[in-house]
C-alpha cells in the first residue's frame, strides 16, 4: 500500500518571466514500511513537495494523497497520523522544551507519556530549558521528539540529522530502523548522502524540480562503475596500458599504486595486468555522492 | 474549537499584558491626578478653552462645559488618548494572530499538526480578544483607584464603561492588520499598511473633527475613532449604532482574513 501518491504534481511560483517551476509533474509512490530518501541539491523540490504533501503549499497542478487521504481536503485528520520536522525548525523561544511538548501534545488530543519519556531519555534531551538557549543540535532533537511523539504512521522529516553528533546520528537511525520495522514508515530528504545510504531503502534523486529517479538504495550502488586500486611494481608504464582499456577511465598514479574507475567487466583488466606483477588489488563500490554526482553530471543515469 | 491554543496564547501573552495594562492605567491614574477638585478642573479646561475652537473640536475638547465635568475630562483625557494606544496594541496583536509566527517559521510547525487554518486563527483572534478586555477593566481599575484620591464622586461603573468602550475600535485594527497580513503575506508591506491605517484613522478623525460643517467632516465618519467616541455621553457604553457599526466591522474584517488565509501558500 501506497502512503504518499502523487500524481503529476506540480508547484509554480510567479508568472510569466518570473515564473518558477518548482516541482514539474512529480509522480511518487512511497510504500508502507519502507524509509525513503527523497535527494537533490538545494532549489530541487524538495521542501517545495514537503511543503505540497503536508499542505503547507497548495499544488499548481496535480495531487497528492497521503495515507489514503486528499493532502488538501482532508488535512486536519491526515495530521493527526503524520509527524514532521521542518528544515530549518522555528519554535517559541521564550518557551522550555517541557512547554512546548504540552502545546503540541495537547494539539495532538494528548500522547502516551511514557513513550515521551522514553523518547527524551533516549535522545538525552533536556526539556528544562528555554528554546532560545538549545544549542542546534539540541534543538533540532526537540524537533525530533516533537515528530516522533505521537507515533505517528508517516513520518515526514527535512534535514534530519544536521547538528546531531555521531552518536546522535546512530540513535536516530536505530529510531527509523524500528519504526519501518513496526510497519510505519519515514519520508526523509537529505543532503547527507551516506546518511541515506545508512538507513533508506529507497532513494529518489531530484533536479530541478524533476525526479529523475527511483531506485533501491543497494541496487544504485551496484549499477554503473566500481573504484579499483592497484598496487603494482612496474608502476610507470602501466596508465598508458590501461588507458586504452574498454570501460577505463580517470586512471591516476600515487606513488605505486594506480586508481582507475572501471564500467562494466573485469576481465580486459585482468588481461591488461598479466604481465605486472600486482601486490594489492582494491574494489571499491561507488558511494552514493559519486553516483548523485554522476547522475548531476550529464543529466542521465550512470 | 477545542480552545487549546486559545488557553495557550493566553499563556503565552499574559506578561506583556500586564504591561500594557499597567501602562494605560497609569495614564488613568494621571488623568484622575490632574483634576483633584473642581477648581483644578475648572483652572484646567481655563487653560485649555483660550486655544481656537478648531483645535479644541480637533482634539475632543470642543465642548468645554462637558469638559467641566469629571466624566467628559476622563473622556477627553483618558479615552482618547488609550484609544490611540490601544490601536497599537490592536495591530501588534493583529501580527501575533499569525503573521508573526508566519515569518519566524513557527506556522509550519503548528499546521502540520491537527489544526486547520481557520481554528488558528480564530481561536487566536478570541484570545487576543479577551486579552483586551482584560487590559481595558485593568486599565479602568486605575480609574477607579485614582477617583478615590479626588473629591469628586465618580461611580465605578461609569468608569469601567469609559474603559470598555475602546475594546471595539481595538478589535477592529487588529481584524484589518490580520486581513493584511493574511491577504499579502509580505509581513513588512501588512505592517506598513496597517501602521497607515492606525495613524491615517486619527489624522482623518483629528482634521475633520476641526471642520464643524460640510462633506470634509462627514468624511471623519470614515475614521474607527470617530465611531469610538462620537456620541458617548461621558461615563456611559457607547451608543448601539456605534457598537454594532464596529463590531460589524470587525466581522467582515476578520472574514476576510480567514478566507485568505485559509486559501494561500503559508510562509514564503
Amino acid at each position: 500500500m501506497a502512503v504518499i501518491e502523487t500524481r503529476d504534481l506540480t508547484k509554480i511560483y510567479g508568472s510569466g518571466r518570473q515564473e518558477l517551476r518548482a516541482l514539474d509533474q512529480l509522480n511518487l509512490q512511497v510504500q508502507q514500511g519502507e524509509i525513503f530518501g527523497y535527494l537533490g541539491p538545494n532549489g530541487a523540490g524538495k521542501t517545495t513537495t514537503i511543503r505540497l504533501l503536508l499542505d503547507l503549499i497548495r499544488p499548481s497542478s496535480g495531487s497528492a494523497t497521503v495515507l489514503g487521504m486528499d493532502a488538501q481536503a482532508e488535512s486536519v485528520a491526515l495530521h493527526k497520523r503524520v509527524g514532521f520536522l521542518p528544515g530549518e525548525l522555528a519554535l517559541w523561544k521564550g518557551q522550555t522544551g517541557a512547554q512546548v511538548l504540552r502545546l503540541v501534545a495537547d494539539l495532538r488530543g494528548g500522547v502516551d507519556l511514557a513513550y515521551l519519556r522514553q523518547l527524551t531519555e533516549r535522545l538525552q534531551l533536556d526539556l528544562n530549558m528555554r528554546v532560545r538557549n538549545y544549542s542546534s543540535g539540541n534543538r533540532r532533537k526537540l524537533g525530533l521528539v516533537l515528530a516522533l511523539m505521537n507515533k505517528p504512521d508517516l513520518l515526514v522529516l527535512d534535514e534530519p540529522t544536521g547538528g546531531l553528533d555521531p552518536l546522535m546520528q546512530q540513535i536516530f537511525n536505530e529510531i527509523m530502523f524500528e519504526t519501518r520495522d513496526e510497519g510505519r514508515s519515514v519520508f526523509l530528504s537529505s543532503h547527507l548522502l551516506p546518511e541515506v545510504q545508512a538507513i533508506c531503502d529507497r532513494v529518489g534523486i531530484l533536479r530541478q524540480g524533476r525526479l529523475i529517479t527511483v531506485e533501491q538504495v543497494s541496487r544504485l550502488t551496484q549499477v554503473g562503475f566500481r573504484w579499483v586500486r592497484l598496487q603494482v611494481r612496474d608502476v610507470a608504464a602501466l596508465p598508458g596500458r590501461l588507458e586504452a582499456l574498454e570501460g577505463v577511465s580517470e586512471v591516476s598514479v600515487e606513488d605505486s599504486s594506480v586508481r582507475l574507475r572501471l564500467s562494466g567487466d573485469f576481465d580486459p583488466l585482468l588481461r591488461a595486468l598479466q604481465e605486472s606483477y600486482v601486490e594489492e588489488l582494491h574494489v571499491h563500490e561507488p558511494t552514493l555522492e559519486e553516483i548523485f554526482l554522476a547522475y548531476y553530471g550529464n543529466g542521465e543515469t550512470p | 474549537m477545542s480552545g487549546v491554543l486559545l488557553r495557550a496564547t493566553l499563556r503565552q501573552h499574559w506578561r506583556p499584558t500586564l504591561y500594557w495594562s499597567a501602562g494605560l492605567a497609569l495614564l488613568g491614574l494621571y488623568v484622575i491626578a490632574v483634576i483633584p477638585d473642581q477648581d483644578a478642573l475648572d483652572n484646567y479646561v481655563s487653560l485649555v478653552a483660550s486655544m481656537p475652537q478648531p483645535i479644541l473640536d480637533a482634539i475632543g475638547a470642543g465642548d468645554t462645559l462637558l469638559l467641566r465635568t469629571p466624566e467628559g475630562f476622563i473622556q477627553y483625557g483618558f479615552a482618547t488618548w488609550a484609544q490611540l494606544m490601544l490601536a497599537v496594541y490592536g495591530l501588534l496583536a493583529g501580527l501575533n494572530l499569525c503573521a508573526n509566527e508566519e515569518e519566524a517559521g513557527i506556522l509550519d510547525v503548528l499546521l502540520s499538526l491537527p489544526l486547520s487554518r481557520r481554528r488558528l486563527l480564530l481561536e487566536r483572534f478570541i484570545a487576543f480578544a479577551l486579552l483586551t478586555l482584560l487590559i481595558t477593566l485593568l486599565s479602568a481599575l486605575g480609574l477607579v483607584l485614582g477617583s478615590g484620591a479626588t473629591e469628586f464622586t465618580l461611580a465605578p461603573a461609569a468608569l469601567f464603561a469609559t474603559a470598555l468602550n475602546l475594546v471595539p475600535g481595538t478589535l477592529l485594527v487588529m481584524a484589518f492588520t490580520a486581513l493584511m497580513a493574511a491577504a499579502l503575506r509580505r509581513h513588512m508591506l501588512a505592517t506598513g499598511i496597517a501602521v497607515f491605517f492606525v495613524i491615517g484613522s486619527y489624522f482623518l478623525d483629528f482634521i475633520a473633527s476641526a471642520i464643524s460643517e460640510g462633506p470634509l467632516n462627514q468624511l471623519g465618519r470614515l475614521s474607527f475613532y470617530r465611531w469610538s467616541s462620537d456620541g458617548i455621553a461621558p461615563g456611559s457604553f457607547l451608543p448601539t449604532e456605534n457598537l454594532a457599526l464596529l463590531l460589524g466591522v470587525t466581522l467582515v474584517l476578520l472574514v476576510g482574513a480567514l478566507w485568505f488565509f485559509d486559501r494561500r501558500d503559508i510562509g514564503l
